[in-house]
């Protein structure tokens, strides 16, 4: 289970991404692309952590406006207990536009992953899980 | 097709005005979901007059083969009808059909590749390993072949006579099977394979045909096994006699019945010190595993266990065992605690396992009924939890160097306390899993939450607390399933089953029972099914009953619904009593009336006082252009005497109070309805509790309004302060209204922070 929270910042005009996984799960998912073992949230943490976790998630959470795929800006990530909680941003987000995600977190590893994402601008809010059957939801 | 939308929303309004005309209160009774009180079941939730239970006794011969991997077994069943119904046939479980190569539950399962699939899945997906029992024979004792049916994971062994009420019958079945490898095709129970030293771990569970459960509720659970709805089965006693190479060590559910010919000396020995020492007592250390695993011997040796009234047996057999124990009393009895596990588990498995098993024994017996089994053990297997009566199988390995990260220190130290604690829930209060996997799970989770903080205060403890459960609930509603769902329908396994049961009992524990009503009636459930097999009615009866509580409401809002807690402060207002004295009443509503906020064209129109036909035209004023109503006139102080000599002298007293008056209103957003515990912070500073019981609800459940009264002004209201409701959104908890940072405005504000390393150097120079 991981889970996507996405909230439309209107002072700074951008989508504001939290997404969070168990670090286990992360874990995982992370040395399958490399083979090596990455001891996360630990102090023997490897250094290529973070550039790893970066491409991971612009492999694996897309989003796309008008069917152009938006740049999202990888902030860094944060462990807290059992979790690993990754921060996200997309500039000059266009709020009125239909936006579509494209959610492949953790799928190739665990075989019913469940990917949840919330979405919020102002009073309005959406909620959706996704999992290997349903990869793509618009928001 | 608009013909065809309209028809469907003329549907949906049918139904909201069907809806409408029925009670739909969340406070109504649950008897229309709760079967109806009967002789085996009561509505004080305990087994009734003639409540009944069938026993199951098992003798079997079994022999591990190393070298192929495969079981070969031969038991007779013994089984009693204690029903009063006669039965043409029995129901027998085939649980390692699930692995067969057509068995249904890789027929139903859903697969993708998509554009990548890991390794093991796809191993996973392509496996063609020739699982399943094979059958040799099922005969009578007689010696004369049973008519048989085999549909999948369940065996029909049809009668010559039906077995009549009070009656047994034995038989006889003879099988094997190939066992699976746990890591490459998963499974709870099957073998690890050490490649670089080609040895096996064996941890082996539902190896043999067992009898399926006949009750009052279900008639014959014969629910076919897809892989998830785990077991139920019959209590009974059983003698099995396991052989295996004889430089392996065996722990199995039950007593060693032949530790002269199982055991050396010196551990027969070791064990008996084991039982008074005051740290655990290694039966076979590390250094003599890794002498004994090195090489491998031809010789077999057997070894036979007894264990009386259990629903299950289960073992695990390897030559890589170091094992170790320690006794816990209980009275006058000594229950061993003992943990098996390869010099991989180590360092982790020395230091922790056997303690956390005898702990989990003491905290779950102070918690429900003394442990009654002579033995616990926890064994250590790669990658699983997984519990049988007396011994579970559970994971943690350390690195290679003996570092361990602290999340597999508690990860280890859970799961042990976990499937240790399945003792109580479900292998001793016999619930049935395959329905209801809440019964044990929740309880069971509920039960290792208390337990991991009788450990340690401090404890990383994953489920339990309320606001742990929130992420779950608020989530998106076609992907959560109630509570109250069959065990292989439940979306969000882990949630569902483990942590929102475990929240709601604690929720119920700490803020709507409190501890002393809520520890009695879950100890006298506990007590009341222990050996016996329950329904989630007769769980929600007992707690009622025990505690002199109605928590229909709570069951069915949290139990039966996907529904969740969001309860907001709507709004607040503020008001003091009128004392009706026109000289203090009067200048007030002066002073109020020339602090209200004006209009802007009224402002902009003052300027032009002196222009106005009144001000230049002095014969347009009468009484009314100089008129005051806030003046105080002697026919205002006349008619207050009279009321105020009206008066009594508490009314009088009433009337001189300076009390402030709050009257805040409250919506359940989410449509489960909960206390409402707010906390008051006045302007001097100081706090207050209140706790308004759920029921206040119980007329209106999306709007409930209350004045609170006070000496002091209220500066600030907080509902929920101390996170008691799994309440899914707080933003809408103060009163006045307050903007809660979110979790990436902290984030940020924390980089901003920040100096990178370059920035230090420089500042350093």
């Amino acid at each position: 289970m991981s889970i996507t929270s996405l909230e439309y910042n209107a002072e700074t005009d951008a989508l504001e991404i939290v997404v969070k996984f168990f670090t286990d799960d992360l874990e995982a998912a992370l040395e399958s692309s490399t083979n090596e073992k990455l001891f996360l949230a630990t102090d023997k943490e490897a250094a290529e952590t973070d550039s790893l976790f970066a491409v991971y998630l612009s492999d694996h959470l897309q989003f796309k406006q008008k069917n152009k795929l938006l740049k999202v800006i990888f902030l860094g990530k944060e462990a807290k207990r059992d979790y690993t909680y990754a921060y996200l941003e997309i500039d000059n987000f266009k709020e009125n536009e239909a936006t579509q995600i494209e959610n492949t977190l953790l799928i190739s590893i665990f075989e019913d992953q469940v990917n949840q994402v919330n979405y919020k601008n102002g009073e309005h809010s959406k909620s959706f899980s996704m999992h290997k059957d349903d990869r793509v939801a618009d928001f | 097709m608009k013909n065809i939308f309209s028809l469907f929303l003329a549907l949906i309004s049918f139904s909201l005005i069907a809806q409408e005309n029925t009670n739909q209160n969340k406070f109504r009774q649950l008897k229309e979901e709760l079967a109806t009180p009967n002789v085996y079941r009561t509505a004080a939730g305990t087994p009734g007059h003639e409540y009944y239970q069938q026993q199951a006794d098992y003798v079997i011969e079994l022999e591990l083969d190393d070298k192929k991997q495969r079981i070969y077994g031969e038991e007779t069943i013994t089984y009693h009808n204690n029903s009063p119904n006669h039965l043409p046939y029995l129901w027998v479980q085939l649980d390692q059909n699930v692995r067969a190569k057509d068995s249904d539950t890789k027929k139903t399962s859903t697969s993708r590749i998509g554009d990548s699939i890991s390794f093991d899945n796809l191993k996973r997906m392509m496996n063609e390993f020739d699982g399943g029992f094979k059958l040799d024979y099922v005969k009578g004792v007689d010696g004369n072949d049973l008519n048989y049916t085999v549909n999948k994971t369940m065996m029909r062994i049809d009668l010559d006579q039906a077995l009549q009420p009070k009656d047994s019958f034995s038989f006889k079945i003879k099988w094997w099977y190939n066992i699976n490898n746990r890591l490459e095709i998963g499974g709870r129970s099957g073998y690890e394979y050490f490649e670089d030293e080609d040895n096996y771990l064996y941890t082996i569970a539902q190896f043999y045909p067992r009898m399926a459960v006949y009750n009052d509720v279900e008639g014959w659970q014969n629910k076919q096994f897809l892989g998830r709805g785990e077991f139920t089965l019959p209590f009974g006693d059983y003698e099995v006699s396991i052989t295996v190479p004889a430089d392996h060590t065996v722990a199995a559910t039950g007593v060693l019945q032949n530790p002269d010919e199982a055991l050396s000396e010196e551990q027969i020995n070791r064990l008996e010190a084991a039982k008074t020492a005051d740290q655990p007592v290694f039966i076979t250390t590390q250094k003599e595993a890794e002498k004994i695993e090195k090489k491998k011997v031809n010789e077999k040796k057997t070894w036979t266990f007894h264990a009386e009234n259990v629903r299950d047996f289960g073992f695990a057999s390897s030559r890589k065992f170091i094992w170790d124990a320690i006794g816990v009393p209980f009275g006058d009895r000594v229950v061993m605690a003992m943990s098996y596990y390869p010099k991989e588990g180590n360092p982790l498995w020395e230091q922790y396992s056997t303690k956390a098993v005898a702990h989990t024994l003491r905290s779950y017996s102070n918690t429900t009924f003394d442990y009654p089994y002579p033995v616990a053990i926890s064994v250590n297997a790669a990658s699983i939890g997984m519990e049988y009566p007396m011994i579970c199988f559970n994971y943690g390995r350390p690195e290679e160097d003996g570092t361990y990260t602290e999340r597999l220190k508690y990860g280890v130290i859970s799961v042990i306390i976990h499937e240790v604690g399945h003792n109580f829930f479900p292998m001793i209060v016999n619930s049935d899993e395959r329905q209801w996997t809440w019964m044990d799970e929740g309880l069971n989770t509920f039960c290792q939450y208390l337990a991991e903080k009788e450990w340690d205060v401090d404890y990383p403890s994953r489920r339990g607390p309320a606001y742990k459960i929130v992420d779950y609930m608020k989530g998106d509603k076609s992907n959560i399933t109630p509570i109250m769902t069959n065990s292989e329908s439940i979306f969000q396994f882990g949630n569902n089953a483990y942590g929102k049961p475990a929240t709601a009992l604690n929720i119920l524990r700490e803020t709507i029972m409190g501890r002393e009503l809520f520890d009695f009636a879950f100890k006298e459930y506990a007590q009341t099914w222990k050996f016996k097999h329950p329904t989630p009615a007769d769980f929600f009866r007992l707690m009622e009953d025990a505690s002199g509580t109605d928590l229909d409401w709570f069951w069915r809002g949290w139990f039966y619904s996907t529904d969740h807690v969001d309860i907001a402060i709507k709004n607040v207002e503020w008001m003091q009593i009128s004392s009706n004295n026109p000289d203090v009443e009067k200048p007030l509503k002066k002073n109020a009336a020339e602090a209200s906020e004006s209009f802007q064209g009224d402002l902009l129109n003052e300027k032009n006082r002196t222009n106005t036909v009144v001000e230049k035209d002095p014969t347009t004023k009468d009484f009314y252009n100089g008129y005051d109503p806030y003046k105080v006139n002697s026919l205002d102080r006349d008619s207050y005497k009279k009321y105020y000599d009206g008066l009594n002298e508490e009314e009088k007293k009433q009337l001189q109070q300076k009390k402030n008056f709050y009257e805040v209103s409250f919506e359940a957003i989410g449509g489960l309805v909960m206390p409402i515990i707010l906390s008051f912070e006045f302007e001097d500073g100081s706090t207050q509790k209140e706790y308004i019981p759920a029921e206040i609800w119980r007329f209106n459940q999306s709007t409930v309004s209350k004045v609170f009264i006070f000496d002091k002004e209220v500066k600030q209201i907080n509902l929920d302060p101390n996170l008691e409701t799994a309440d899914t959104d707080r933003s809408n908890n103060y009163w006045p209204e307050q903007n809660l940072p979110s979790r990436f405005t902290l984030f940020k504000e924390a980089q901003k922070e920040k100096e990178n390393e370059m920035q230090k150097a420089k500042r350093a120079k």
